[in-house]
């Protein structure tokens, strides 16, 4: 188990999307909106302090980490144990789709 | 640009190390958004709002739901001490029973919002300050002819009076109202002017954004203009300064801008739309207002700074002595009782609407005591059903200090999330203020939710605390063990008094504003069954203005006004076009005079208006005696409303006879009656009708004053304005069609202010007597609930269900009973309050305190019948069993 996971608590969409912008490289908090934004067509916009939020505690839990960043701005990137969260996550969705598609359950792309 | 205030209140929400890594880009990501948002804000702004508080709860509360997980996992951490445990304890708690919590939250933030958001309007209206130098040496002279109860305007010669015969003003200046053509800037505009003597602007003592003020020995047609108008019609250009424009066609050149947010305020609104200052010039139509002197060239409206030292009192002695003088001179001044009254400029300003303020803020705080009587209730409610839990506490060892304060902790905890909920809601709220408060509202600057206002709320929220959380934090002290743990028998009867003391405290405040809410809804419908005398539906309205520079007065001017009149007759699909000055339910600009022949005595009262024969029909005032105008009468023709026929020769026909008016200032000329009109009510719908004398249009029409074309149509205005626009054009390319729309919406503006209070005071009666019935209902239920096995006892004894639902209703009704009668008395001491704002309706009204009181009645009888209900339901068999 990924350190300071709880068993129950899920990742939400939100630090989802931020530990997958932060694993193609590093970005500060506006950065990481728009990179949201555009990875889901705007289907998620995160605000302030859903993404602030997410980011201090992930950053508290050893997830990703600051970089001395240029300008006024703070960049992060993904840690090591913020990368197995992840790869657990990704793994997750993964089996699920998977079993959706051999169970002939996905939809058809529209 | 800063941040609003509520950024940095919702960040205070947040851990400190939050704050100092993240605040500031969260500030400037928030600044970013809004200002990209344009009129989205609306929406944008509780967006924001709401990810912030969520998102800064959810970070709060996380070491609590670790906590939470601890315990389930089963690695209890021991236990909690100190404050930081009994919060984590009191939120635990709270969450567990969710709905008290919820209706809690609910009714506190209902409580603090409503209590905010008009907080903050009144904090914008009454509070701030006016923003001139030094204001509270401000002071406005208001003239008054004491005898036909009329305010009037002072001539410019008075104003010279004034100012030599008084000393106890370091500087005294008067200010004109007029609207003129504004040309040489874009398209034709009207705009409003100020015609200020030299020293007015310098006076107030705000610096113009560009430029200079007017001072002593500038040319003719100097001007200071608006922040709005140099935005509108010279899109901020910085070259503005030394341009020229035309003023109704006349060179004026613009020496200075003037700050946004910089408002000249005289009273009942007048000033504030003011485009540009115009210094004094000699041009005018009956010679020079400046030095002219006497009752028929009053224009202005004056406005002095007091000496450092004086008082109002020396201000008023030596204006006494003045008007003492005037009065001697002037014949019509000693018959009309001209009087001039010195008051504090605030005071003029917000005079009239503090007692209205006052009033709803009064009601809306009625509603936040009963929210808290309220949560106060269900907290010590709940307080009683958790005696066992306390009991068992302070059983083991737990200190009673620490019992009781981790009661106060769940007010607190409630007190600080409903207030926080509140000021959300209040800040939401006030974004709709500017659409549904009455224009003449004088508030200064922006209504928002700022420092003081917070500050207000904050207050609320300590207030909220201590009155809802201290009876729960004793009772629970008070818990005695032994008593408690010894048997199962019922808990928390000792609190039933206080309980029903709260409910009756309920049930009396709300009936009281539910009677006031009565007694304001039975006014306005008095208001809108007044008689107006005149038809406002399908009619609309534009004022043009044409300038005296180009027009000769009165012929030319005449000539023109039928030409509109007659070109938008002839449009399609309108039925009837007339011609008036002024509005019909506005006031004319001043008292003016009519002696009937033969009569010592002036008529007094009469307004002037001008009109012509269509106007009549157009707006459907009925002829009553005699005929309308027609070509080939002479101009000394006149028509009189029904009132001045009743009033000059009673009984008899006022056709033919003779009366003496002075239309325009050139002494007193004989005016033949030749028809008799229905009365028409004047602005104030509350007085009877203003006796007023038309006079015809052909004969005698303004120049530089607007004058207003009625169209009686059933298009559409999208349909109609633009053809109206061509038929102005068509006949003067330099004169603006200004100010349309319909005449009803006009009319409706009348009675805006009492819709107003009228639409706040019911809301606020509406939540609390809802609050108050909840409260009932609670309190009754709870009380069913903690007699549940008396009652099993009872019906199991023979006493029919029916007896017990009597008996429980009984108790409901009897709490009900006594609010009713407290808050009845109540309502007749607090009437007075009401008296100024009603019209047509005694403070007293008997049948409004019966309806109020019938309807509060019943709804309590369904508040208290519902448990009474379940109180005949109880099985005996189950209940006993349960022992």
């Amino acid at each position: 188990m990924p350190p300071n996971r709880n068993p129950r608590d899920l990742l939400t969409p939100a630090a989802l999307h931020i530990l997958l912008s932060l694993a193609e490289g590093e970005l500060h908090g506006y950065g990481i909106k728009a990179a949201v934004e555009e990875r889901t067509g705007g289907q998620l916009s995160l605000g302030p302090g859903t993404l602030y939020e997410a980011i201090h505690r992930m950053d508290a839990d050893g997830w990703i980490e600051e970089v001395s960043g240029k300008g006024r701005r703070r960049n992060y990137r993904i840690t090591a144990a913020g990368r197995t969260v992840l790869d657990d996550e990704l793994r997750r969705l993964d089996e699920i789709v998977s079993y959706a598609r051999d169970a002939d359950l996905m939809p058809e792309t529209p | 640009m800063r941040s609003p205030p509520w950024v940095a209140l919702l960040l205070r929400l947040y851990p400190d190390e939050f704050r100092a890594g993240h605040g500031a880009e969260v500030e400037e990501w928030i600044r970013e958004e809004l200002a990209s948002a344009g009129p989205r804000r609306l929406w944008v702004r509780p967006r924001l709002m709401w990810d912030l508080l969520s998102a800064g709860v959810s970070l709060r509360l996380r070491p609590v739901r670790r906590g939470i997980w601890a315990a389930m996992s089963d690695h209890g951490n021991g236990r909690m001490r100190g404050m930081m445990g009994d919060l984590r304890l009191a939120a635990r708690g709270l969450a567990r029973s969710s709905g008290f919590t919820a209706v809690v939250v609910a009714t506190l933030a209902l409580g603090v919002g409503l209590n905010t958001a008009l907080f903050s309007v009144v904090n914008a209206v009454l509070f701030r300050p006016l923003g001139y130098e030094e204001p509270d040496r401000l002071t406005y002279v208001e003239a008054r002819l004491a005898n036909r109860d009329v305010r009037v305007t002072v001539s410019g010669g008075d104003l010279t009076d004034l100012r030599s015969g008084v000393s106890a003003f370091e500087t005294l200046e008067g200010m004109a109202s007029i609207r003129q053509n504004l040309t040489g800037a874009g398209l034709p505009r009207q705009v409003q002017v100020g015609w200020a003597s030299p020293g007015f602007l310098e006076m107030l003592g705000v610096a113009p954004e560009l430029g200079r003020v007017h001072r002593e020995g500038d040319p003719p047609g100097t001007v200071v203009i608006s922040h709005a108008l140099w935005v509108d019609a010279f899109g901020r250009s910085p070259s503005v300064l030394g341009s020229s424009v035309r003023l109704d066609g006349y060179p004026a050149t613009i020496v200075g801008v003037m700050p946004a947010g910089f408002r000249v305020r005289l009273p009942r609104g007048l000033g504030v739309d003011t485009d540009l200052w115009k210094n004094p010039d000699s041009f005018w139509q009956n010679g020079d207002i400046w030095t002219s002197q006497g009752p028929e060239f009053g224009l202005l409206r004056l406005v002095g700074r007091l000496a450092p030292g004086a008082s109002l009192a020396d201000a008023q002695s030596g204006v006494d002595a003045v008007v003492a003088d005037l009065r001697a001179r002037y014949d019509s001044f000693e018959v009309d009782g001209l009087d001039m009254r010195v008051q504090s400029l605030r005071e003029v300003i917000v005079g009239d609407v503090r007692p209205t303020l006052l009033l709803l803020l009064g009601a809306v705080g009625l509603v936040l005591l009963i929210a808290c009587a309220n949560v106060a209730n269900l907290m010590a409610v709940r307080a009683g059903s958790r005696l066992r839990e306390m009991a068992i506490r302070l059983a083991l060892g737990s200190p009673r200090s620490r019992v009781g304060r981790l009661m106060l902790m769940e007010s607190l905890v409630l007190a600080v999330v409903g207030t926080g909920l509140g000021i959300l809601l209040a800040a939401w709220a006030v974004e709709l203020v500017p659409a549904f408060a009455p224009a003449d509202l004088p508030v200064i600057g922006t209504v928002g939710v700022d420092r003081p206002v917070l500050g207000f709320s904050a207050a609320l929220a300590v207030l909220t605390t201590l009155l809802v959380g201290v009876v729960p934090a004793v009772h629970a002290v008070r818990a005695d063990p032994s008593a408690e743990l010894g048997n199962g028998r019922a808990v928390g009867v000792s609190g039933s008094r206080m309980r029903d003391g709260l409910v009756v405290t309920q049930v009396a405040l709300s009936l009281m504003l539910l009677i006031g809410a009565g007694l304001m809804t039975t006014s306005l419908a008095r208001l809108h069954s007044v008689e107006v005398g005149f038809d406002p539906e399908s009619v609309y309205a534009f004022g043009v203005a044409i300038p005296g520079s180009h027009y000769d007065w009165p012929e030319e001017a005449g000539r023109f006004y039928r030409e509109v009149e007659a070109s938008v007759a002839a449009l399609p699909g309108v039925a009837s076009a007339g011609v008036i000055w002024p509005m019909p339910f506005s006031s004319s600009w001043s008292g003016n005079h009519a002696v009937v022949e033969g009569e010592p005595v002036p008529l007094g009262l009469a307004e002037y208006r001008l009109a012509t024969e269509a106007y009549f029909q157009t707006v459907g005032v009925p002829l009553v005696d005699g005929r309308l105008y027609r070509d080939g009468d002479a101009a000394n023709v006149v028509l009189v409303s029904a009132s001045v026929s009743e009033r000059a020769w009673p009984g008899h026909s006022a056709v033919g006879r003779t009366l003496q008016a002075n239309p325009w200032g050139r002494g007193m000329e004989d005016f033949e009656v030749i028809g008799v009109v229905g009365d028409v009510r004047g602005g104030d719908l509350r007085q009877a009708p203003d006796p007023t004398l038309y006079f015809d249009a052909r004969h005698w029409s303004w120049v530089d004053w607007e004058v207003h074309v009625l169209a009686r149509t059933d298009l559409d205005a999208t349909v109609l304005l633009p053809e109206l626009r061509q038929v102005v054009a068509d006949l003067d390319a330099d004169v603006p069609l200004a100010h349309p729309g319909w005449l009803s919406d006009s009319y409706a503006e009348q009675t805006a202010s009492t819709r107003f209070v009228l639409v706040l005071l019911g809301a606020f009666a509406l939540s609390a007597g809802v609050l108050a019935l909840i409260g009932l209902y609670g309190v009754v239920s709870y009380a069913v609930g903690l007699r549940r096995r008396e009652f099993g006892v009872r019906i199991a004894l023979g006493s029919g269900r029916a007896g017990v639902q009597r008996m429980v209703l009984r108790r409901g009704l009897a709490l009900t009973g006594t609010g009713l009668v407290l808050g009845s008395s109540g309502a007749v001491v607090l009437g007075d309050v009401l008296d100024a704002l009603l019209f047509g309706v005694s403070t007293t009204d008997p049948l409004t305190y019966a309806t109020t009181a019938a309807l509060l009645a019943v709804a309590a009888l369904v508040a208290s019948w519902m448990p009474a209900w379940k109180a005949a339901q109880v099985d005996p068999v189950q209940v006993l069993r349960a022992e």
